[in-house]
């Protein structure tokens, strides 16, 4: 049995628990057919691409490097691993400060756009987005030069926390908040695009109505305009906790770009890879790797729970 | 009205100053290839270099071993172009099934989909590595193309979009007419659908032309490395990052590297402005009214 | 299928072969596409061909090659040259290996360490080529312990392309004019640094904020910390007296500021000191890319002086350490193993006797045709050749190839200390658990 069609049985018997009229399930039963024909094409790359590589990885994390059968014995041994606990108390640290910034600023960044005449919002939007085409190697230059007193332009920040050189800013305790502020000026622009796209496509009747209730700027953006855009801010939410536990491109360039003062195993995903592709253990590094996705997937499940996201309006 | 005002203003510091935070690092880089090596750490930040310098990187930069990056730039469009458009023709009508039809699993896919995208892309390489293996596609573009178009970002995008944007009511009458499922897609939602094919549209190819790991991995050859694989390999063929390999004679030293760097983002600029006319039009505008 | 689309959807037919067309035109095209780019050089060979590795320097050394062997075919292949401990080939070789195909015939590493970890169980990519393959006469005439790093096991996997000898590099024209003489052992270097705190506050002779410090300090003095017993245990004992003496000798020059806990390659050392060089033990390769390079320290011609490593015993002969240095493999997996063998040999030996090369060839006939070639410049303040050649056999073998760099450990746990205001005697044992927790991931056994 394939995992389609076990999940398939499973959802027409939950479906046929809550019974409709027969017209209802006579437009179901018609109505399914199509749905098929719509996803059909996105269900093989799905399958072939997502779902195959997934259940590989599952496979590796429960075997032995032989192929045999090992229980937990890799997520235990991953667990002992010197690095493994510095790992996830730093993306701890780095989740605490990501995430807050990236929802608290881009929902905020966004409905501050969406009040200003459309030229200029797009101006503006453009510029914030910049620093998302940067991805990975091209912007370690970028940051050796922004985080080197002496040569940076934010020079007046960095004498003012007193620090002389790039060892100095990069002494291990402010790490974290340094890769949530590289994380965030990578990212936020990405979502500040969707998010002003959502608030757009509110209509224009329900903002002159309240308008019209005596609603100011302020308790619209708030009371309608945010809970409008709810399933969004979700699914912000859920991508977010991942790419935040999944931190790899930051600490991994800042590593580079100061020629070894950040380890190379900083954070879980740069230790997966490191016991993968340099410890040649592939095992263990899927366990991690699957200690993430659980992490990942206890947010989503309770993020997805409350807000309904998989409900259509 | 002094508070509003007061209001206004902060609001007005705050968004100065998030321009700025995000801005003024491109305004380094981008006048970093007119200087050359020595004169980025001696001049200040924002001190502008001279023509002669930017092309004399400018030359450096192109002439990189046989012209790599001009191969580097058309791998990218390649690579890119390929896997935004089969990701679209998957995305599009995958998002309006999930949020549009009735169907058996409707849920159960969209939770797979959350699944698979949050499962970190690194454990997930080798299995793509030795799928590829298996058709014997390793070490040519189908081995980059096919696994970009595999985009469950885009399709929840669409699955959001298709789901509380358009009002029920048009599908509601367009039923009650008679009409096929594929008719209301064709005839009503692809349509209206357009900010939403732009907005997946530009992440997909985004996330294609920035993509690194993948071709990393899959293409042995620097020949075929899209650019960001590319100007990773530019950085450690650099003196300014790799010290100790004795580079000599290649001379990429930090502006050229600031000139590749704005060789690689360019496109992704250029497409992003773009696609900001269609992403914001107001597509509804008149939709529901008579 | 479009006739089962057209019973479920009638009145779609045609919008149905619509459809159909424009995917097969859409098809079409980046089918197109993909076949022009295969056309344009994704196609693979079918000769039986030579496949190469090379980073992006050594594709001279490979052309070279190729114009004197016309009948040898050569598919160059560039890549990162595995340096910066960036693993490409670890990664690469991992994947070759679960496929069984992939592997280049010949390749170079830029990472000395790389013969442990190729060689290993693990990647079990390294053809010996001490059993016959490359003639002993030949592996005789590779100056003394540079084929260190590439003997595993007791067997030499791997020819060494250069090597980087530390050598103790000084400004004459500042040391004349200060008055110091040049010293030869460390305690002097020390007392002058204590010197020049206090007559030339700002000078410096020396730098303690590279990632491979910790082979120019602690190689020297043949500190234990990484030294193979057997090829499965490594001795690592930061508690010997040969580790404590460099914490001892470099704490008070870290204090009074003549030995700065910075980079030498961060634009803020270009910014402070780059006029302020006194003394400097470095590479052969500091030599071009450090003071002559105009993106580097740029000190004017006829200043620059190299002199022999610092001893730390009066009168005995010195031991240095060792900072780069490329190897040249042949894969176990390759199906032309007498002409890779062939090739690599060539590559090791051959190119630099015609004295170009951008680093100090380990293999000895190149070596002074590669000196005079520098010399010609008439940068330097001395004659580079005798100190080059000498220290060159003095490199402690005792610091070994691993299948980790110490270097990684050293720059990410004692520099930020160092920087946060640690001494390094007290960072003495956080380095040894450090490297002992790599070297146990590693799977070595660890004697303290």
């Amino acid at each position: 049995m394939t995992l389609l069609s076990v999940t398939a049985v499973r959802g027409e018997r939950s479906r046929a628990r809550r019974s409709s009229p027969t017209a209802r399930r006579r437009s179901t039963a018609r109505l399914s057919k199509a749905g098929y024909f719509f996803i059909s094409g996105y269900v093989v790359l799905l399958a072939l691409f997502g779902v195959a590589p997934t259940a590989y990885a599952v496979y590796l994390a429960l075997t032995s490097a032989g192929g045999h059968f090992a229980g937990f014995s890799n997520f235990t041994n991953a667990y002992n691993d010197f690095r493994f606990v510095p790992a996830f108390k730093h993306v701890a640290e780095v989740m605490v400060i990501w995430l807050t910034a990236l929802i608290v600023f881009v929902v905020g960044l966004s409905l501050m756009l969406h009040s200003m005449a459309r030229r200029l919002s797009g101006a503006f939007r453009f510029l914030f987005y910049l620093p998302g085409a940067l991805a990975g190697s091209a912007s370690v230059l970028v940051w050796l030069f922004m985080l080197e007193p002496g040569v940076s332009p934010w020079n007046f920040v960095l004498s003012a926390l007193s620090f002389k050189n790039l060892d100095q800013v990069l002494l291990p305790g402010h790490l974290p908040v340094l890769f949530a502020l590289i994380a965030f000026w990578t990212g936020a622009g990405g979502w500040i695009v969707v998010m002003y796209g959502a608030l757009n496509n509110i209509p224009n009747e329900l903002l002159e109505a309240a308008k019209l209730d005596g609603a100011s700027a302020w308790q619209t953006a708030l009371w309608v305009k945010v809970p409008l855009i709810k399933k969004w801010i979700a699914y912000m939410v859920i991508l977010a906790f991942a790419a935040g536990t999944q931190l790899f491109v930051e600490p991994q360039l800042v590593g580079q770009a100061s020629l070894g003062l950040v380890s190379q195993y900083w954070s879980p995903n740069e230790l997966a890879y490191v016991m993968a592709f340099q410890n040649n253990n592939f095992n263990e590094a899927a366990a991690v790797s699957i200690d993430l996705l659980v992490l990942g997937l206890m947010c989503a499940g309770a993020v997805v729970f409350r807000s309904k996201l998989f409900e259509v309006d | 009205m002094l508070r509003s005002n007061a209001l206004r203003l902060l609001g007005v510091i705050v968004l100065l100053g998030f321009t700025a935070f995000f801005f003024v690092p491109m305004v380094w880089l981008l006048l970093a290839p007119t200087k050359t090596d020595p004169q980025l750490i001696s001049h200040g930040p924002f001190a502008i270099g001279t023509l002669h310098n930017f092309a004399h990187a400018w030359h450096q930069v192109f002439s990189f071993e046989n012209d790599a990056p001009l191969s580097w730039l058309k791998n990218s469009a390649i690579y890119s172009l390929g896997g935004v458009a089969l990701a679209l023709a998957a995305a599009v009508p995958a998002g309006y099934g999930l949020a549009r039809t009735q169907f058996v699993g409707r849920k159960v896919l969209l939770a797979v989909t959350l699944v698979v995208m949050i499962m970190p892309a690194t454990a997930l390489v080798l299995p793509l590595f030795l799928e590829m293996n298996l058709v014997r596609l390793t070490d040519t573009p189908w081995s980059v193309i096919l696994p970009f178009s595999f985009f469950p970002f885009g399709v929840y995008l669409t699955y959001i979009f298709f789901s509380s944007t358009i009002p029920e009511d048009l599908f509601a009458a367009a039923r009650m007419d008679g009409c096929t499922e594929w008719r209301i897609f064709y005839r009503i939602a692809l349509p209206l659908s357009r900010p939403i094919v732009a907005l997946v549209g530009f992440f997909a190819f985004v996330a294609d032309w920035n993509n690194y790991f993948l071709p990393f991995l899959m293409l042995p050859d620097s020949t075929k490395y899209p650019l960001p694989v590319g100007l990773e390999y530019l950085l450690a063929s650099s003196p300014a990052f790799n010290p100790s390999i004795g580079g000599g004679h290649q001379a990429i030293y930090r502006p050229e590297l600031a000139l590749a760097t704005i060789l690689a983002i360019a496109p992704v600029l250029i497409v992003f402005l773009f696609a900001q006319r269609t992403l914001v039009s107001g597509m509804l505008a008149g939709a529901t009214k008579g | 299928m479009r006739s089962f689309i057209a019973s479920k959807f009638p009145g779609t037919r045609k919008r149905g072969l619509r459809i159909a067309l424009v995917t097969l035109v859409a098809t079409g095209t980046i089918g197109g596409l993909v076949a022009a780019a295969e056309g344009a050089g994704f196609a693979r060979s079918s000769a039986p061909r030579l496949l190469v590795w090379v980073d992006a320097t050594r594709v001279a050394q490979v052309k070279a090659y190729e114009k004197s062997h016309p009948n040898v075919k050569v598919d160059v292949v560039t890549y990162d040259g595995n340096d910066g401990g960036s693993g490409t080939l670890q990664s690469k070789f991992a994947l070759f290996n679960r496929v069984g195909h992939g592997w280049p015939d010949v390749f170079f590493s830029g990472e000395n360490y790389d013969a442990a970890s190729i060689a290993s169980p693990q990647y079990k990519d390294a053809q010996v080529l001490s059993d016959g393959l490359v003639a002993t006469s030949v592996l005789k005439k590779f100056a003394a312990g540079t084929l260190a790093d590439c003997t595993v096991n007791g067997k030499i996997v791997c020819l060494r392309n250069d090597i980087g000898q530390d050598v103790l590099w000084y400004n004459k024209k500042l040391m004349d004019q200060f008055g110091y003489a040049v010293p030869t052992t460390w305690a002097q270097w020390a007392a002058i640094g204590e010197q020049v705190a206090k007559q030339h506050p700002g000078y410096i002779i020396g730098s303690a904020g590279n990632a491979f410090d910790d082979e120019i300090y602690l190689q020297a003095s043949e500190c234990p910390m990484s030294k193979l017993l057997n090829s499965y245990t490594v001795q690592i004992s930061p508690t010997s007296p040969n580790c404590t003496r460099v914490a001892n000798l470099l704490d008070p020059l870290i204090a009074n500021g003549s030995v700065p806990v910075v980079s030498l390659f961060a634009p803020t050392f270009l910014k402070q000191y780059g006029s302020k060089v006194l003394m400097m033990t470095g590479p052969s390769w500091y030599g071009d890319f450090v003071f002559a390079n105009p993106s580097g320290l740029a000190v004017p011609a006829g200043q620059i002086a190299a002199a022999a490593p610092l001893s730390w015993t009066a009168g005995k002969q010195p031991v240095t350490g060792d900072v780069g240095g490329g190897l040249w493999f042949v894969s176990s997996h390759s199906k032309q193993t007498k002409a890779a063998v062939a090739m690599a040999t060539w590559l090791a030996t051959s190119y630099k006797s015609q004295g170009i090369g951008p680093t100090y060839p380990a293999y000895t006939p190149d070596q002074a045709p590669w000196v005079t070639a520098q010399q010609k410049s008439g940068y330097f303040a001395n004659d580079l050749g005798p100190v080059f050649a000498k220290a060159g056999t003095e490199i402690w073998s005792g610091w070994s190839a691993l299948r980790y760099a110490p270097d990684s450990i050293w720059s990410s746990t004692v520099i930020p200390a160092l920087t946060g205001g640690s001494t390094l005697a007290s960072q003495l044992p956080a380095f040894g658990q450090g490297l002992k927790n790599v070297a146990q991931v590693n799977g070595y056994t660890v004697k303290g």
